[in-house]
């Protein structure tokens, strides 16, 4: 018949204490190195992060972007480029139609030479009208 | 700046160049403290993606300090070691809100290199009955034992790290090895411990 002894707390404790430093130790030879992927990803966060301060030393909230970036983003908000030539078109002729006194206003005689008048108030298209220009093409 | 200078250079010097846009400060300390949060969080968390991703994020947020640190206050890798042991927890109380079976999986692979197949079966059985053990503990028994016999910190530096005394850590630690010998006290025969 097998007799079973009674271990003392401390017999108890160092047993324990044994069986524990037996799993830490085979814990301790498992650790895995980390991949390659791993080390460059880290690498390449700290680049990013390096990068971003370069641009922005003063912590900034946003990176403002560069004027092209914020004329596309116009642009794309009026209806792209189509939209802002034809716009342009009209800005330019509202300019020269507010700027243009009325033709009325400078008849012959009442405003002042009108020679003077007409090629200040008008684009001088005359050359456009003559034969010669017709047939030049 | 050479590898080879980076090499003499303290952390905290290191972290000074990077900060300064010295990429070869970085680099040196990439290979200096990555490997040591990656195997603290494997130890931890026993799944080899989340190790990665608590080390690339404890990684992040010393860049993002960098500019800021201040000399003397801290060792850069206490810092580093606080940080990742705080992400390990927070991951750890998450496993347990959604319940052990989702939350623990399968465990690393035993070292290649382990001595025949029957040791190999007890070394992995008992890395991963104490890995589920560890788990079971309080999160902060757990993060002092894993850094105490795991890790190897003295307790001083496991203090520093963990924000309490070293008393404290002392504690810790010893309720901690109470904790895993009750929870292990079943399976001694399975982990090759004898009477």
């Amino acid at each position: 018949m097998k007799t079973r002894t009674t271990k003392t707390g401390t017999e108890l404790d160092l047993r324990q204490d044994a069986e524990l430093d037996a799993l830490f130790a085979a814990a301790r030879q498992e650790g895995a190195a980390p991949s390659t992927a791993l080390m460059g990803r880290i690498l390449a966060d700290a680049y990013d992060v390096a990068e971003a301060r370069e641009i922005d030393p003063v912590h900034a909230p946003a990176p403002s972007l560069p004027a092209s970036g914020r004329i596309r983003r116009a642009l794309a908000a009026l209806g792209g480029w189509p939209a802002a030539a034809t716009l342009s078109a009209a800005t330019l002729a509202g300019l020269w139609i507010g700027y243009a006194p009325p033709f009325a206003v400078d008849l012959p005689g009442v405003t002042g030479d009108e020679e003077t008048t007409l090629a200040w108030a008008m684009p001088d298209i005359s050359p456009l009208l003559t034969e010669d220009a017709a047939v030049d093409g | 700046m050479p590898l080879d200078v980076t090499e003499e250079r303290s952390d905290e010097d290191l972290l000074a160049l990077y900060a300064g846009g010295d990429r070869a400060a970085a680099r040196a300390l990439t290979l200096r403290l990555a490997p040591r949060i990656h195997a603290l969080a494997s130890r931890m968390l026993g799944d080899g993606a989340e190790a990665e991703d608590v080390t690339q994020e404890a990684m992040l947020r010393l860049w993002k300090i960098a500019p800021d640190w201040r000399r003397g206050e801290a060792q850069v890798s206490t810092w580093l070691w606080r940080v990742a042991s705080n992400l390990c927890t927070d991951r750890l109380r998450r496993r347990r809100s959604v319940g052990w079976d989702i939350a623990f999986p399968e465990g690393t692979e035993p070292a290649a290199d382990a001595p025949g197949v029957e040791a190999g079966l007890q070394h992995r059985a008992r890395t991963a009955a104490l890995r589920a053990a560890l788990a079971d503990l309080p999160e902060r028994q757990c993060t002092a034992i894993t850094l105490r016999h795991l890790e190897g910190l003295p307790n001083p530096e496991i203090a520093d790290v963990m924000g309490v005394g070293i008393e404290a850590v002392e504690s810790l630690i010893a309720r901690g090895k109470r904790g895993l010998s009750a929870i292990l006290k079943g399976r001694r025969d399975e982990l090759g411990f004898e009477e």
